[in-house]
């Protein structure tokens, strides 16, 4: 028997979808759609992560430990007797800064010095890539330059030529003696726009006699850090690496989570197009059953079927993967880039992992959801499926019982976000519970709807109105599953736009209050996380364009990278009158009390994601390293701050020379006389600044511009992601949909032998799906506004630690309808039409 | 069924191994030629080179010419721990590069055209390890540098001081550590300067040119302290302190060059070298010369001197066999001795030379006496593709 019947039922599962191609198709897109963006997105995450990796490994190649100074440098005579010390592997002296190139006065170069016979044991991929080239002259000859290959096409160098820089106001002579090979990320990374020297060249072109910027070691393991002086400082290259990873994990793990919500729809589609192939099969499978086949043989069999169609599906889903994700590693970059540090990638790695990981997800997936219908098959007495209006009728109470179910899951949902505690992961699992019991609960509340809407529609929707919602609830097993899928893609689509929307306003808003001088003067430093910043303002600088006609008022800051325990943290320092310490945004205590003791140095104000990560709260003390030993200060308020989530600590510049033993500063925030232009002031600041300056001018329009494209570049990302599940879910309607139809092949002849027109049939069941997709837009209100709830307040707290004002306007939750009614009737059109131009005779014979 | 499973299992397998063999580690690994592709040979054009015996003066000779390309501070020697007689040699030396030839004045105290490379080997024959070391520095600031008077060079902490004696009969002080080895021995010269080849000039091939200027003080008493293996030894013996500097000693054909510098017994010294040729490995030009006890010098001639390897060891680390004892006879001298390597894994695999450079023991005979003593064997150019 065995023998016989497990090729009989292969036989009649490959008819079945054979002579389904639509449904078979869609199965297979669905699960695909999943696959890909699942894929994808682990693929671009790996990418990021690998050229994260690498840029660390560039910069810093196989240096252990940094020694970095106070703004002007090290003594560079602290290098001979560190060289040799004990437990000291390797070091390597460097000078860097920048110069101006000056055919393009924006450009600026970034000069590195080192020394070569030190520098090639830790970082040996330069000298490897230099072949052809005779390193000794970058020594021996003053002046001498190497460049990445990319970096000498994009100033249109070649090798031998003469290039003039701006360096420190002075026009300097430098030769290129050779052009690296950079097809290795590494050296693309490590040196763009960088002009590779000897150091003592460097000294001589920064005018940095005496001093080194940095000194990069490799330490013996086990060894002691050896003693330097007080204002010296090691950094450890370790922990920076594992700091820019773990700074991105949130975001990463963001990413992913929100891949699995595709993937979830694309489940909703084979469940769909499995259950539906077994209810089209049930007179077979009762037959089959009633002549003795196990349930073993079935059970085993459908879930066959599940393969069947998973297996191409996860196979086209991995290629469709890998292509989605070489578009959405450009945007995780982009966004690593915007909010943490510099980051370029030439490539994607084919993490096989994450490919098997998207394998065995899309087939796992295909089985869990192929798993209920099986079961459902294999349970039923072989004399109850060969009756129909059994499965209708086991469907009504089971969605009552569904519903019960998805009840319990969003309490245990909302129980989860009470947990104290601010767990992202239990975070997550909150979010898990509350989106598939809202999904649970949808067939219910469907039911309900119609219900409500019957008595109306009777009245005044005419016999077609009438007839399109009572078929809703009456093909509950059908049209339960689309709506869910419907209600959850739209809600998700919605939750994640509340979330942008709400992020994006807040921004705005703290832009608005917080930049409130009309032109920023920085000296354009961009942080290569080396935490030395060696561009500070000239306090003679300063003093000049304080003396502008129309600057009111000029506030000064600084910003320096703090290497604590916990990892790299910003700290501001301020030198500004009352009327801007009040902008801050503070989110607890206040500017008025926090004033004085800020200004003597006895409190500080800590950033809101700095709290949150480190538990702290107005009046706690916070450890900060300085270079007169560990202090323990006062937190005197908490401010919102946007800027990064690594947290920030502003002190008064005052706290700055007491504890840091310095004084200057880097950036001016200038305001403008009452009825001066900006511009004309802007202008004359840069005269004045002088043409060779480094210096940076910014309005504030101009920064605020900059900061909100820059916002928005960092959610293209989820732009992506949310026009994906749209169309995930346009899948998932379409095959409920085409499932409905198919099964109503005869009702719908039924109709036509009655006398219905073509047109009109083809009208009722687009209104049927219009129905469906308004139901499912009303439901996704609610549950959108509540997704977007958590992803607000949970999500993207316990991810970075912001609190973000929700956006409340009416008009983002009602874009539910706006998606779901068109997505359902631009996916009902197909099947709507196939169905109405079915001659009723033919539909009649067919599937009896 | 049974099948079945093994073609999962081997399915698993294949994956797991497409995963490994994906997963491999991008970044490029350490390439222990680095240094010498920086350094590189470049053109010798600009540099002097040595075609004529010069007028020697010191103590400037003790000190650096940079005007020729590559130059060393080669000491050598045996050592005795004072209580037990427990057998060390070392090595150390100082090899200057030059980069170029222009030595231009710049505002930057990096700026320079010399490189230092240093060699440290301990070889510790009881417990048979050898021990080697190899730093670089650019010779700027103070970070490395070699000064004629007073006698100075150096390269970070390791430095060969000048400690007086006559400008031709130095005393001076070594002192060098790394990673828990270290020499400090203060070194007196017992015999004056020696002149090698044709009055300081040391003819490598026929081509004018291919030549350095080389002097030695072939016996220094040696007295101070070893630190190896943890523990730190009271020491006395003798050392050779060996001076060479050269734009081009190699000629084309020329392969490597095998090197001896024996301290007999009886108060003589001999030097002897074989440069090979590339094209009959078993063809030599050779010479090198005897010294009395009183530092009376004998050069001898290329047909004087009979070297025959008897027994030949190969690297485990790099694979190359080197020549590991020798039969020496100056039949006109009755010299006969057997020379063999108190151990025989002293190559230095290093970055810009690989060489073997080991304490050898010496017996047999000369004149009509049993000799015994020590010395040092360099072998040059092994395993060099031909």
């Amino acid at each position: 028997m065995t023998h016989m019947t497990t090729p009989l039922l292969l036989r009649a599962s490959v008819r079945y979808f054979l002579g389904h191609p639509w449904m078979t198709f869609l199965a297979i897109v669905g699960i695909a759609l999943g696959v890909a963006v699942v894929t994808a997105v682990d693929l671009a995450n790996q990418g990021a992560m690998q050229a994260m990796r690498l840029s660390v490994a560039a910069l810093s190649g196989k240096t252990t430990h940094r020694l970095i100074g106070p703004p002007g440098g090290l003594d560079e005579a602290i290098f001979g007797p560190l060289r040799w010390l004990e437990g000291v592997e390797q070091a390597a002296p460097i000078v860097d800064g920048q110069v101006l190139w000056p055919t393009q006065p924006e450009q600026k170069l970034h000069v590195l010095g080192v020394d070569l016979l030190a520098d090639a044991p830790l970082r040996p991929h330069w000298v490897n890539h230099a072949a052809g080239i005779d390193l000794k002259t970058l020594i021996t000859t003053p002046g001498a330059v190497l460049l990445a290959k990319e970096t000498a096409n994009h100033l249109g160098l070649r090798a031998n030529d003469t290039l003039t820089v701006l360096a420190q106001g002075k026009s300097r002579q430098l030769t290129v003696i050779g052009l690296l090979d950079d097809a290795d990320p590494l050296i693309r990374q490590g040196l763009r726009d960088t002009l590779v020297v000897d150091v003592a060249t460097a000294q001589e072109l920064l005018d940095f006699y005496g001093h080194l910027t940095r000194i990069d070691i490799r330490l013996r393991e086990g060894a002691a850090l050896p003693r330097i002086p007080d204002n010296y400082r090691w950094v450890a290259m370790e922990h920076r690496s594992q700091t820019l990873e773990s700074l991105t994990q949130s975001f990463r793990l963001n990413l992913s989570v929100l891949s699995m919500m595709a993937l979830m729809v694309g489940m909703f589609i084979i469940f769909n197009t499995i259950t539906f192939s077994v209810v089209r099969r049930r007179h077979l499978i009762g037959l089959l059953r009633a002549q003795g086949i196990t349930r073993a043989e079935l059970l085993r069999q459908l879930l066959l079927d599940g393969c069947l169609l998973g297996i191409p599906g996860t196979l086209l889903g991995l290629l469709l993967g890998i292509a989605l994700g070489k578009g959405l590693l450009i945007l995780v970059v982009r966004t690593i880039n915007d909010l943490y540090f510099g980051l370029e990638v030439t490539g994607m790695p084919l993490d096989p992992l994450a490919l098997l990981k998207g394998g065995l997800l899309g087939l796992g997936a295909s089985l869990v959801a192929t798993w209920p219908a099986a079961w459902e098959a294999v349970a039923i007495a072989p004399s109850s499926a060969l009756t129909r209006s059994s499965l209708e009728n086991a469907t009504a109470q089971g969605v009552i019982r569904v519903g019960r179910w998805g009840v319990g899951m969003m309490g245990v949902g909302m129980l989860v976000v009470a947990l104290p505690g601010n767990h992202l992961l239990a975070g997550f699992i909150a979010l898990g519970f509350f989106t598939c019991g809202a999904a649970m609960i949808v067939p219910l509340l469907m039911v309900a709807l119609v219900r409500m809407l019957q008595p109306g529609m009777r009245r005044y929707g005419g016999w077609m109105g009438t007839l399109a919602l009572g078929s809703v609830p009456r093909h509950l097993s059908r049209t339960g599953i689309a709506v869910a899928a419907l209600t959850v893609a739209v809600a998700t689509v919605v939750g994640m736009g509340l979330l942008v929307d709400s992020f994006r306003l807040t921004v705005e808003r703290w832009l608005e209050e917080t930049l409130s001088s009309d032109i920023y003067v920085s000296t354009g430093e961009t942080s290569t996380g080396a935490g030395v910043d060696v561009g500070i303002l000239d306090a003679q600088l300063i003093a000049t364009l304080s003396h502008i006609p129309g600057v009111a008022s000029v506030g000064l800051g600084r910003r320096v990278g703090l290497d604590t325990r916990e990892g790299m943290i910003n700290l501001f320092v301020l030198d500004v009158d009352w009327s801007r310490f009040a902008d801050r945004w503070f989110l607890a205590g206040n500017a008025k009390d926090s004033w004085p003791q800020f200004q003597h140095g006895d409190a500080i104000l800590i950033s809101e994601s700095l709290a949150f990560r480190r538990n702290l709260t107005v009046g706690s003390k916070l450890a900060l390293p300085t270079p007169t030993g560990e202090h323990h200060l006062t937190i005197g308020g908490i401010y919102a701050d946007f800027r990064a989530d690594t947290g920030s600590v502003t002190i008064s510049r005052n706290t700055f020379a007491n504890y840091w033993r310095d004084n200057a500063m880097a950036t001016m925030g200038i305001r403008v006389q009452p009825g001066a232009d900006i511009d004309d002031v802007l202008e004359r600041l840069k005269q004045a600044a002088g043409p060779q300056n480094t210096l940076d001018f910014q309005s504030n329009r101009g920064l605020k511009e900059a900061s909100l494209q820059i916002f928005d570049r960092t959610f293209a990302v989820t732009r992506v992601l949310r026009l994906v599940s749209v169309v995930v879910a346009f899948f998932g309607i379409w095959t409920a949909l085409m499932a409905i139809q198919l099964e109503r092949t005869r009702e719908l002849a039924v109709f036509r032998a009655l006398g219905m027109t073509t047109d009109e049939l083809f009208r009722m069941s687009l209104l049927e799906t219009g129905i469906m997709g308004g139901i499912a837009g009303l439901l996704a209100m609610p549950m959108g506004w509540g997704l977007g709830w958590v992803l607000i307040h949970v999500i993207n707290y316990r991810s970075f630690g912001w609190s973000l004002h929700m956006d409340t306007r009416a008009a983002i939750v009602l874009q539910t309808l706006l998606i779901a009614i068109p997505t359902a009737i631009a996916a009902g059109t197909l099947p709507a039409r196939k169905m109405a131009r079915t001659p009723p005779l033919e539909a009649l014979r067919e599937n009896l | 069924m049974k099948r079945h499973r093994w073609l999962i299992l081997a399915g698993v397998l294949v994956i797991v191994g497409t995963v490994v063999a994906w997963r491999s580690d991008p970044l490029p690994t350490d390439d222990s030629t680095l240094i010498g592709t920086i350094l590189g040979n470049g053109d010798h054009a600009d540099f002097e080179r040595a075609y004529a015996p010069k007028a020697w003066h010191f103590p400037e000779d003790h000190g650096p010419h940079p005007r020729y390309k590559a130059e060393w501070w080669y000491l050598t020697g045996n050592l005795f721990a004072v209580d037990t007689g427990r057998h060390f040699g070392y090595e150390f030396t100082l090899f200057r590069f030059a980069l170029a030839t222009h030595a231009k004045e710049r505002p930057s105290p990096w700026g320079t055209t010399q490189v230092h490379m240093g060699h440290l080997a301990l070889t510790d024959s009881n417990r048979g390890a050898f021990q080697h070391f190899q730093r670089f520095s650019r010779v700027a600031l103070d970070l490395a540098g070699a000064v004629a008077d007073p006698f100075r060079v150096w390269l970070g902490d390791w430095s060969l001081v000048g400690t007086g004696g006559a400008p031709e009969q130095p005393s001076m002080h070594l002192e060098a550590r790394h990673e828990g080895v270290a020499v400090e021995l203060s070194l007196v010269a017992t015999k004056p300067v020696v002149l090698q080849g044709d009055h300081g000039l040391s003819r490598k091939s026929p081509e004018p040119g291919n030549a350095s200027h080389y002097y030695s003080l072939p016996r220094l008493a040696t007295t101070g302290w070893v630190v190896a293996g943890g523990e730190r030894f009271q020491v006395s013996g003798l050392s050779w302190f060996d001076r060479e500097w050269s734009t081009s000693s190699l000629a084309e054909n020329q392969e490597g060059w095998d090197w001896f510098a024996l301290q007999l017994g009886d108060g003589w010294d001999l030097m002897v070298y074989r440069m090979r040729e590339k094209t009959a490995p078993s063809s030599f030009t050779s010479g090198g010369t005897l010294i009395d006890p009183e530092g009376k010098v004998t050069t001898l001639a290329d047909d004087a001197v009979v070297v025959e390897s008897s027994e030949s060891w190969r690297s485990p680390t790099t694979g190359i066999p080197y020549p590991s004892q020798w039969h020496l006879r100056i039949p006109a001298r009755n010299l006969d001795v057997t020379i063999t390597p108190w151990l025989a894994d002293q190559e230095l695999n290093r970055t810009m030379v690989r060489y073997w450079e080991g304490a050898v023991r010496i017996h047999g005979n000369h004149g009509l006496h049993p000799v015994q003593g020590n010395g040092y064997v360099e072998l040059a150019g092994y395993g060099r593709k031909k």
